[in-house]
């Protein structure tokens, strides 16, 4: 039953193996299929709008292409369009959804499980049903109009082919994304913090702005940045339920692309969605590296 | 709190007000029309109601071919999602190597992206190397869209299962493959299959890229219903197409999230 | 059943030392715990035993053989975790089985095993159960029995009751003593309780940052801390500061002999270690506490350090008496020497 404490005279035996890097291993492919059909195409495109062949059949610098979308009147103003489009859905997304994310914090009632069902049903609707749903419903003529006709109102001008239209279907394809984030902000947020707060006397409104939005900053930086990306690249609904001109630049892209056979000025389009997106992308980004370096921390 | 709480009801009624119009009404017109032969203006309800446009519907061939094209299509790409993806998904909850952050996040970074921008320009690619209008085209497009939800679940799924559970059974004696092939795998299987069902269900509607890459010579089941909905004058059919594939798709996409828990989602986004 | 020896075995993560160099020897079929705080490296070291976790530096000889850089499949330990770490998609059965089918054991061999081990914890009858639909208690015999049916030759166990409620604890700990001996089986258990360790220890390592501190049965730890972290981390002791000079200490007004060097030193005493006595010190009692078998005061000696008491029940004591104490048995601290003992 020796025990001793000194235990230098044993001779340290052989280093411990360290661990390979198998790991690199396992990634490679989704790795290179990352690199090879995303981050390249995109690098590629953005360096083919500048790197043209010039009339007499050599390659040079060149940027005709952005002098002609700048100069033209027509692509302009489908980028007011989208922008305009982005900002008015992303302050609608907002708008319905916090509301419904403070209502589900803070109510315990049946009617809350409710509303959480109906506003993250979209989910589970793919975009093609939303589509041909909304057209349904709040097209000419529709369930809409006729519902609102048999009470007495009349005079319903549908949202559908107008500028409205985009707007309106990508709350709806949205919604519940912003929904999720803003709740598991909000889910973050101790009951305690906010009894507090109340304790001391604080009005509803006044939580709300000094409590509760702080407190979600996070979560609506992801939003915002996101969405933003995620609204400014819209092809679909803008195709099926807006406007034809001015168009958004996602139907713009395409009809380049496909109708007008122009792929480097659709290239060129591309490019500039890149560089206004670019700020969203880095915050977004910045967003969940902080995140992750809080994970690495813990 | 409580005194809060209380004063709170009104706001949920106008909410689920709103809701009923803005979420339920829209979906109930698609399963109304769907069951309707005749439906003239002013009336609320359909004028006749019937299954003749199912009949209708099942009768077309191309409506066939292009549910054919999009099963295959899904599962291909399903198929490669899990082979590329559920090994780096176990590198990344279970291994350390250098530069682990940095390659989970260049997998987030590809939400930083404008989507359709992204997919021009890869379709710019794709014209050069005349990969436009064919399978391996859409497959490749397809695939990209399903990468960051193949590595993102399942990388949550290994990190849950518990390392005393694996140390356990590396005690026992089994070896570092048997512990995954006993333990690991069947304890992150249920998130795993709901990942693949949700990418199965992702593909089977994704749009754009299919849209843009493969049409109009690969015909999908979307881009089928797209023709539909523009060009056909009878408004039945794509309510009958609607409600008889994403009925299906409904049921699996719940049953998938009942594993995963609500909030995975939004986490997995950088909430 | 197994001899096990640590020779100079260490740890380190990163240029963090979670073990110093220790050497420890268990003999065969001793029952040992590693007892102390949390952070103070006995979970990492019971990990090194069982090869969850490489030493940076040392042996880990099992009968003789480095087993330092072995995998824990490869070793002939087998552990017992705190979470109980039961495969929750097998049932009860499969669980205790998983280990043979490994070893491609005839089914019927297997399924003898499997038995006597459920029998053994007391859980037959409940081999088609989920893990799920079992109590923390049931849970952990049925961990203990998948390790018993390998027939290790050393048993590691760490923390296993720590999620457990006292009484299925003081259960527990009854049932794996009974098994042990009955067995016979080198068992190294890993515990921050002192009455576990106390209760079912042959002997205890008392561990404090990665170092062991003292290393004895329950009752040398108990009347002879070697030291003053020990001391303090078993049992109660009344710990006062004071000085030595001239072979003697003063501390909290009492005046003890003790031959030791002057400087700074501590007197321990052990609440039960007081006797009352008229030539003792005048303390008074500001608080007491009935435990039942004695009464527990707390009072405030010469200098206002406060000191814990235990007095025979019978004897009536309030708030705001005087008593005169003396310690019968005490220690002297001092650092750089070696303890002081009174008769």
């Amino acid at each position: 039953m020796a025990d001793t404490l000194q235990g230098s005279t044993v001779t340290p035996s052989k280093a411990v193996p360290k661990g390979r890097p198998y790991g690199l291993l396992f990634i490679a492919l989704p790795v290179a299929l990352i690199v090879s059909f995303l981050f390249f195409p995109a690098l590629k495109s953005i360096f083919g709008t500048i790197w043209v062949k010039q009339p007499d059949g050599s390659y040079g610098v060149s940027i005709a292409t952005y002098q002609f979308f700048f100069s033209d009147a027509y692509s302009l103003a489908n980028l007011a369009q989208t922008l305009w489009t982005t900002v008015v859905t992303m302050v609608m997304l907002i708008a319905v959804n916090l509301p419904i994310a403070i209502y589900l914090r803070f109510s315990k009632s049946k009617l809350a499980i409710f509303v959480q069902v109906l506003a993250l049903f979209p989910m589970f609707v793919p975009g093609i049903i939303i589509v041909y749903a909304l057209i349904r419903y709040m097209g000419p003529n529709g369930l809409l109009q006729t519902l609102l006709e048999a009470v007495g109102i009349f005079g319903f001008q549908s949202p559908y082919l107008t500028p409205w239209g985009p707007v309106i279907g990508m709350l709806w394809d949205a919604m519940p994304f912003t929904l999720l984030v803003l709740t598991a902000g909000m889910s973050a947020i101790p009951t305690s913090a906010i009894e507090a707060a109340e304790d001391v006397g604080a009005s509803p409104m006044r939580i709300l702005f000094s409590i509760i939005l702080p407190q979600i900053k996070n979560s609506l930086l992801v939003v915002t940045s996101l969405n933003f990306l995620g609204l400014f690249g819209q092809a679909f609904m803008p195709f099926m339920l807006g406007p034809t001109s001015p168009e958004m630049m996602g139907p713009f892209m395409l009809r380049t692309f496909s109708s007008v056979r122009d792929p480097l000025q659709a290239a060129t389009q591309a490019t500039i969605v890149f560089a206004l997106c670019s700020l969203a992308g880095l915050a977004y980004v910045r967003s969940i590296a902080r995140r992750r370096a809080q994970e690495v921390v813990k | 709190m409580t005194g809060w709480i209380k004063r709170l009801d009104w706001p949920g009624y106008v909410l689920a007000i709103f809701l009923i119009f803005f979420v339920l009404l829209p979906i109930l017109t698609v399963f109304i029309w769907a069951f309707t032969e005749q439906w003239f203006y002013p009336s609320i309800l359909p004028t006749k109601w019937g299954l003749k446009y199912w009949f209708k519907v099942l009768e077309r061939g191309d409506v066939w071919a292009a549910f054919f094209t999009s099963i295959q299509l899904s599962a291909i790409v399903t198929g490669l999602s899990a082979l590329i993806c559920l090994p780096a998904a176990y590198a990344f909850a279970r291994m350390d190597f250098p530069g682990k952050q940095l390659f989970m996040m260049s997998f987030l970074m590809g939400n930083a992206f404008p989507r359709f921008a992204l997919i021009i320009s890869i379709a710019v690619l794709f014209l050069s190397l005349n990969l436009v209008g064919t399978w391996a085209g859409v497959i490749i497009i397809q695939l990209l869209n399903t990468i960051l939800l193949m590595i993102w679940l399942p990388t949550a799924a290994f990190q849950g299962v518990s390392r005393n559970m694996e140390e356990a059974a590396a005690d026992v004696g089994a070896t570092p493959l048997q512990v995954f092939w006993h333990v690991t795998l069947p304890q992150a299987l249920p998130a795993i299959g709901a990942a693949l069902l949700m990418t199965f269900v992702w593909t089977f509607y994704e749009t754009e890229g299919a849209w843009l890459v493969g049409a109009p010579r690969v015909q999908t089941m979307p881009l089928m219903m797209m023709s539909m909905i523009n060009n056909q004058l009878v408004v039945q059919y794509g309510a009958v197409l609607s409600v008889a594939l994403w009925v299906p798709s409904l049921v699996a996409l719940l049953l998938a999230r009942r594993v995963m828990g609500s909030d995975s989602f939004a986490k997995g986004l950088g909430a | 059943m197994a001899r096990l020896s640590l020779a100079g075995v260490s740890k380190e993560f990163g240029s963090v030392a979670a073990v110093s160099p220790l050497s420890l020897d268990i003999t065969d079929g001793e029952l040992v715990c590693l007892l102390g705080p949390s952070g103070s490296g006995k979970s990492t070291l019971l990990r090194m035993i069982g090869g969850f976790e490489m030493p940076t530096a040392g042996q880990v000889l099992i009968d003789g053989q480095d087993v330092a850089h072995v995998r824990p499949n490869r070793r002939p330990t087998a552990m017992v975790f705190q979470s109980h770490a039961l495969w929750t998609h097998m049932n009860v059965f499969e669980n205790v089985a998983f280990g043979l089918k490994l070893r491609k054991l005839p089914a019927a061999q297997v399924h003898e095993k499997v038995m006597t081990a459920l029998e053994l914890v007391g859980l037959n009858g409940y081999e088609k159960r989920s893990p799920r639909q079992l109590s923390g208690g049931q849970q952990q015999r049925v961990a203990i029995a998948r390790c018993l049916v390998l027939e290790p030759k050393i048993l590691l166990m760490d923390e296993p009751f720590a999620s457990l409620d006292q009484h299925l604890r003081e259960r527990l700990r009854e049932e794996v003593r009974q098994i042990q001996r009955k067995l016979g089986i080198t068992t190294l258990f890993v515990t921050h309780a002192q009455d576990e360790a106390l209760a079912l220890a042959d002997r205890i390592v008392v561990m404090s940052m990665g170092a062991i501190e003292q290393v004895g049965t329950p009752d040398e730890i108990y009347a002879n801390p070697s030291t003053p972290f020990v001391a303090g981390f078993i049992g109660t002791m009344n710990m006062l500061k004071g000085i030595a000079q001239a072979g003697h200490v003063s501390a909290a007004g009492f005046r003890v002999k003790a031959d030791i060097a002057d400087g700074e030193a501590t007197l321990a005493v052990r609440p039960e270690d007081f006797v009352l006595t008229d030539g003792g010190l005048a303390v008074k009692v500001r608080r007491v506490v009935n435990l039942g078998p004695y009464l527990l005061a707390e009072a405030e000696g010469g200098d206002g350090s406060a000191i814990t008491v235990h007095i025979d029940k019978n004897r009536v004591v309030r708030e705001g008496d005087i008593l005169a104490i003396a310690p019968q048995r005490y220690a002297v601290y001092r650092e750089g020497a070696a303890p002081y003992r009174s008769a």
